[in-house]
């Protein structure tokens, strides 16, 4: 590129004054609650289709229903499910989600840092979380009560939740809106308990402050946060069920909530034994009221599946390839669900189908043939190309990615078949609206049309590319992703299928967008007595780590240079705040690591030792209050509430690993407490890791100006959140009394106890020698008194001869029985009188 | 004093103290340490520090059900839990040294039958200078007792428990009242089952010390003015004599009262920052005590029985094994009221026997106490089974617990008849120490007896001739003051 440098500067403002323009306006539109505001019931459906680096490709069903409170016709409803609404209205539940799920996401190979994966990588089992608007002395008993009504309404036992020994408040961790992150302007904080505290720490956590009982550090010092009101303390509910087989009949009852049911449009696809066959599926319904205008109800279904395409068409071109992990695979939505797209729902506002290629899969087929890529000139991101530039931040893409042995098992059985001729899908292009061309940055364009690399079939109505968030979007990778979106149309489209053909046989290797550590936690120790519950973070180095200053340097460099640019421009007044802003992340080199927060609920029969809390950081041992820096701790309660704890660390930078460790004793249940498959062990539901400098919300743009209007595709209309990551669940065995012993426990401590009690009684009572003489004495019945010559009356005593004359043994038997009956009267009527 | 007294007395505590060291060096609290018969939830070391971090963290060390011990305890040893292995040997010796002084006190007032110049039965130790007394001789098995020596180095609170409980029965003994008080309503404090230790507390302060009935010294008093003789052993010991001091009985009450309050004080001083500190602290102490929510394997009985028995029965039995304990405090009070210490010392093994969370601790308690009865106790019964018994269960339990948890190769029911065991043995020690005293005292009856109506009738060594009217031998102490 041979252009001078006025000129490209020039060529740089205009286009980025028009993306700045584009920006602002998809931004608008996706914030602006009044953009949706709509009086008429909405429903659309969405299908997003990813290929994973592992040559499985994950497919996210996504269905929005929309509610506006403007009329209510008696509680009657054209699209939008009676049962969710009354649940909402009964409960006042103001945000619910709820997810089933089976397998466990993967996230090394299938990203855990895009929107994706933050929303819809769920723990194993079910999942609930629900925030309620009633006063907090009700929340418990809503709760309840929306447990059960959930599981009727799923057919699942939800209403375990229902029991506290499985739920938790929590308080900071868990729910984050964007409120507490952006909290961080100011440095002045009225709590006097810790003015030790740089303003750098301060600013973190001054929202954490006002969360929950905080304790803070400095130096080794132990300070006290105070506790402080929070909104959502009190009013959110926690829990989850790890052990919950999920099934088609939480499938079915799911589908049922959507106008078309599975009878047309996206659920059509959903055939159950390839569903249930997937690597990973989770359901998912999110419910938020009062979100949209007046007040209605927002609700969100969802379904991500992983499924590995079909054989056949697989590998048609990869018959004898010896590196089988990495190959690229061919798919097809029939290669994948065994069927074709016969109709949308035509119930639906809009249904859509979207491809989306991540920023390393482009980056990959740039480097896999440079051949096909044209050179183009325009659309220079200056943010992209600033990342670029840096040399920190340096590619070595896929190293991570470990060669599975068991897709390398998987692969070898194939058979080349040729299933879809490429020219049948192709006919069907009546969609592109686009020009067909990926711009890859760097003046750089794929032509999706032709290539060497691949075919995709049918064309896409419209591209959008992801613009990258101001805050650091830590672990990305420097390439934009695109979404290639399919809109379909009644009449028009049907059958309709979209796939991806391979024209090369190179080894294609590239890495998701991952979290910038991986997170695993397991139990260490043997034996039903105590163990350690460990946790590792391992930092996901190799690919792409970038220490978070260089970030924020870039993001500043490029923010600075739009703002040059938009002062330019606009010569708008909030320029120099935002110029502020940038420099005072700059001067306070406010990112010295990673925050993370855990927040790990524990049952109560794992008996914590919260002192024994370590941190190993890089093979040396830390002390816990120089990483913590808010924790809250719940501890749990005997048989009544599960121990929580909040744990927020600050991770330096430059960490490769980090282990954070926990003893706990195994507590000893009844034997009423224990499943009936006691040997299999008690799930621990799994933490949460999230990371609060780095949240969720992605953005789009336009790649080419369309005739079709504006269009979010559903599943990128999130809020912000920040990046959760669910650690494994572990599984706990606890030792076992014998289940069938009862009777013969409570006999046998029952006859050591008598052993005691008799003979000790009758040492007591024995009197050595005394007693032989006292029976030769004559006479001395006399003097044993009235009482004991009444008693050996009526128990008929012989041996007296003074009164065994006056005594028939017949009387002495009827007094017995008459006895007994007043006595067994007078039990009876006690009795009543106890009822 | 000999010499070789001296060297076996400071020799056995030098090796006591070297092998609690030496354990110590091996880091054997570790290993001990959290073994469920040395340490239980409520003196459990490690839940006592894990109690302490909360504490400093400004919440209650109660919650979350770890900690189940005292504040006193927290604000003791929660500072120097590194150190707190040195704070047990110190509570052992001072155990020890306080048996020592309680046998001094044991054999200036007891009555023996050598002291009654019967020629059959011989002191063991009284005259002979060589060997060691009574007390010495208790606190060094005290000291080198295998139970004490794991309960010190493993980890556990019971150390502490016990030499305050030492502490209270030396004060009843020593006729000391606001001392006993202190150390009864401390020990009560520390774990609740002392509480029954008031009884023999109160009859040691108002009858005196262990000794024969009065009864007898009264028949031993007629015949020594009848005749204008007197026997040897009687010097210096007419203060038994003295009428009971019902005193004491009120300074104890009231002193207690004062303890109580300011113990109670101390620990709302302790939780001041909590709102319901003290109501917590007796939910979570004696409440858990009573409750028995932890059903953690021990040397008990319950942990299995409350695992296993039906939820709707679980009031009851706890009724029924709580009211176990309570039962005999009185049968037993009335036929030992003038042996407090034994009485004491039978106390402590019932209520190891019935205990929610035994540990050896109390057993080395017990243990120290019995050797003080070397001599009454010389008839016992089934010595070898007992002994066997101990070191049978004393093996075989670790055993059990290591193949059910670790190994998983055994189950509950192999631990629980070691503990059935345990308890069976326990209960052959109550029963057979409580009719072995019996039996010895009314051997020394008969022979004050014979001495009388050898004095009275010149009929020397006539066991048949007309017995004495046996009235008083069984009444009550305040019979025997009217009397």
């Amino acid at each position: 590129m041979q252009i001078s440098s006025d000129s490209r500067m020039l060529k740089m403002h205009s286009i980025l004054f028009w993306m700045f323009t584009i920006f602002l306006l998809v931004r608008g539109n996706t914030q602006n609650p009044k953009a949706e505001v709509t009086l008429e019931e909405e429903f659309t459906e969405d299908l997003l289709l990813r290929p994973l680096p592992d040559g499985k490709v994950l497919s996210h069903f996504h269905f929005i229903h929309k509610l506006p409170q403007a009329r209510s016709y008696g509680g009657h409803h054209s699209l939008f499910p009676k049962a969710i609404f009354q649940l909402v209205k009964k409960f006042h539940v103001k945000e619910m989600e709820l997810s089933f799920t089976q397998g466990r996401w993967n996230y090394q190979r299938w990203g855990g840092f895009d929107a994706i994966a933050a929303f819809n990588a769920k723990p194993v089992g079910v999942e609930l979380w629900a925030l309620f608007d009633v006063p907090k002395a009700e929340v418990d008993a809503t709760w309840g009560n929306l447990t059960h009504a959930l599981s009727g309404l799923f057919c699942a036992s939800i209403n375990f939740l229902e029991s506290s020994t499985s739920v938790a408040e929590p308080s900071f961790s868990f729910k984050l809106d964007e409120h507490w992150i952006e909290g961080n302007d100011t440095c002045d904080s009225n709590l006097g308990t810790e003015k030790s505290m740089n303003c750098k720490q301060k600013k973190h956590f001054k929202e954490w402050q006002n969360a929950a009982s905080i304790t803070f550090t400095e130096g080794g010092k132990i300070s006290r946060g105070t506790l402080s009101s929070n909104r959502q303390l009190g009013q959110l509910r926690y829990g989850a069920l790890p052990r919950e087989a999920v099934c088609t009949e939480n499938l079915t009852p799911w589908l049922k909530l959507l106008p078309c049911r599975d009878k047309s449009g996206l659920t059509t696809l959903l055939d159950r034994s390839i569903v249930y066959n997937g690597f990973y599926h989770s359901l998912r319904l999110n419910i938020k009221s009062g979100q949209l205008a007046e007040g209605g109800i927002l609700l969100r279904q969802s379904l991500t599946l992983v499924l590995l395409p079909s054989r056949q068409e697989r590998n048609q071109k990869q018959g004898s390839s010896v590196h089988h992990a990495v190959q690229p695979q061919n798919w097809s939505l029939f290669s994948l669900f065994g069927k074709r797209l016969a109709s949308g729902c035509p119930l639906a506002k809009s249904s859509h189908v979207s491809v989306e290629l991540v920023g390393g899969f482009i980056e990959q087929l740039k480097e896999v043939d440079q051949s096909t890529i044209v050179v183009e000139e325009t659309h220079l991101n200056e943010q992209t190309q600033s990342l670029e530039r840096n040399p920190e931040y340096s590619v070595d893409a896929g190293s991570n990615i470990g060669v599975d042995p068991d897709l390398q098992t998987f692969e070898s059985k194939s058979m080349p078949e040729v299933f879809l001729p490429a020219g049948e899908i192709q006919t069907e292009t009546s969609l592109i609206e686009s020009d067909g061309k990926l711009s890859l940055g760097n003046g750089l364009e794929l032509d999706l049309r032709s290539n060497k690399l691949f075919s995709l079939s049918p064309m896409p109505g419209r591209i959008l590319r992801e613009v990258k968030e101001l805050l650091p979007h830590y672990g990305s990778s420097k390439k934009s992703s695109f979404i290639l979106e399919y809109e379909l149309q009644m009449n028009k489209s049907f059958p309709f299928d979209v796939g991806l053909s391979w024209r090369i046989n190179k080894p294609l290797k590239w890495s998701p967008i991952r979290a910038p550590f991986r997170i695993s936690r397991f139990l260490v120790g043997s034996g039903n007595a105590r163990g350690t519950i460990t946790t590792i973070f391992k930092a996901n180095l190799a690919q792409n780590f970038i220490s978070a200053t260089s970030i924020h340097e870039n993001l500043c460099r490029s923010l600075q240079a739009r703002l040059l640019h938009k002062k330019e421009s606009l010569q708008g007044k909030d320029v120099e705040i935002r110029d502020e802003s940038c420099s005072a992340i700059k001067d306070d080199d406010a990112v010295e690591g990673i925050d993370v927060i855990i927040f790990q609920i524990v049952p109560w029969y794992v008996r914590m030792y919260w002192h024994t809390l370590t941190f190993v950081l890089d093979g040396n041992l830390v002390p816990f209050w120089n990483l913590a820096t808010v924790m809250r701790l719940v501890p749990a309660k005997d048989r009544q509430s599960p121990a929580m704890m909040e744990l927020g660390i600050q991770i330096p930078a430059n960490t490769v690993s980090l282990t954070f460790t926990i003893e706990f004793d195994k507590g000893f249940l009844h034997i009423d407490e224990h499943p009936p498959d006691a040997n299999r062990g008690f799930d621990i539901p799994a933490a949460i890791v999230s990371f609060p400098g780095y949240y969720s919300k992605v953005q789009y743009e336009y790649m080419h100006n369309t005739t079709l209007g504006p269009f979010i595709p559903s599943f990128l209309q999130t809020e912000k959140k920040p990046m959760p990551v669910y650690t494994e669940i572990l599984l706990m065995q606890l030792a076992t009394p014998d289940f069938s012993m009862p009777y013969n426990v409570i006999t046998l401590t029952c006859t050591v106890l008598a052993l005691y009690f008799g003979s000790l009684l009758n040492v007591l009572r024995r009197r050595i020698g005394e007693e032989e003489r006292r029976s030769t004495k004559l006479g001395d019945s006399t003097k044993a008194g009235k009482l004991k010559l009444i008693i050996s009356r009526y128990l008929g005593k012989t041996g007296d001869k003074m009164y065994s004359n006056l005594t028939s043994p017949k009387v002495s038997k009827l007094s017995r029985i008459f006895i007994v009956v007043i006595v067994a009267v007078a039990a009876h009527y006690m009795l009543n009188l106890g009822k | 004093m000999g010499r070789r007294k001296i060297m076996l007395l400071w020799g056995g505590i030098a090796v006591a103290i070297a092998l609690r060291s030496i354990l110590m060096g091996i880091n054997a609290p570790l290993l001990l340490g959290r073994s469920v018969e040395v340490a239980t939830p409520i003196t459990s070391l490690k839940r006592l520090a894990e109690g302490y971090w909360r504490k400093q963290l400004g919440m209650s060390p109660y919650t979350g059900g770890t900690y189940h011990g005292s504040p006193l305890l927290l604000v003791c040893l929660g500072h120097y839990l590194e150190k707190s292995l040195i704070i047990f040997l110190i509570a052992d010796l001072s155990g020890a040294l306080l048996l020592h002084l309680i046998g001094e006190i044991l054999v200036t007032v007891n009555l023996k039958p050598s002291d009654l110049g019967d020629p059959n039965k011989s002191s063991l130790h009284t005259h002979d200078p060589e060997q060691l007394s009574t007390g010495n001789l208790a606190a060094l098995l005290y000291l080198l007792n295998p139970f004490t020596i794991v309960s010190c180095v493993g980890g556990s609170t019971s150390p502490i428990e016990n030499v305050i409980i030492l502490l209270a029965l030396y004060a009843a003994i020593a006729g000391n009242a606001p001392l006993a008080a202190f150390g009864w309503a401390l020990a009560t404090h520390l774990s609740l089952y002392p509480a029954i230790l008031f009884i023999p507390v109160a009859v040691a302060l108002v009858g005196g010390p262990d000794r024969p009935s009065r009864s007898l010294f009264q028949n031993l008093a007629t015949s020594i003015n009848k005749n204008g003789k007197s026997i040897d052993g009687l010097h210096g010991r007419h203060q038994i004599l003295e009428g009971l001091k019902w005193q004491c009985l009120f300074d104890l009450i009231a002193w207690s009262g004062i303890w109580w309050l300011s113990i109670l004080g101390f620990c709302s001083l302790v939780l001041h920052k909590q709102p319901n500190g003290l109501y917590e602290m007796f939910k979570e102490t004696y409440g858990f005590i009573l409750t028995v929510e932890d059903l953690t394997p021990n040397m008990g009985l319950f942990w299995y029985f409350f695992m296993e028995v039906f939820d709707f029965f679980r009031p009851f039995f706890l009724m029924v094994f709580h009211a176990n304990i309570l039962c005999m405090l009185l049968p037993l009070t009335i036929r030992l009221h003038h042996r407090p210490l034994f009485l004491s010392f039978i106390f402590i093994v019932v209520w190891t026997v019935l205990k929610s969370y035994p540990s050896v601790g109390d057993m080395a308690l017990y243990f120290g106490l019995m050797t003080l009865f070397m001599e009454e106790l010389l008839g016992f019964r089934y010595a070898f089974l007992l002994l066997n018994g101990y070191i049978c269960t004393a093996i075989l339990g670790p055993v059990m617990y290591n193949l059910w948890i670790w190994r998983g190769t055994g189950n509950a029911n192999f631990y629980f008849a070691t503990a059935l065991v345990h308890a069976f043995i326990q209960i052959i020690l109550i029963v057979e120490g409580v009719s072995t005293m019996l039996k010895y005292d009314r051997s020394l009856k008969k022979l004050v007896d014979s001495l009388r109506d050898c004095d009275a009738h010149k009929v020397p060594h006539n066991e048949q001739s007309e017995p004495p009217p046996p009235v008083e031998v069984l009444t009550s102490p305040i019979a025997t003051a009217r009397a």
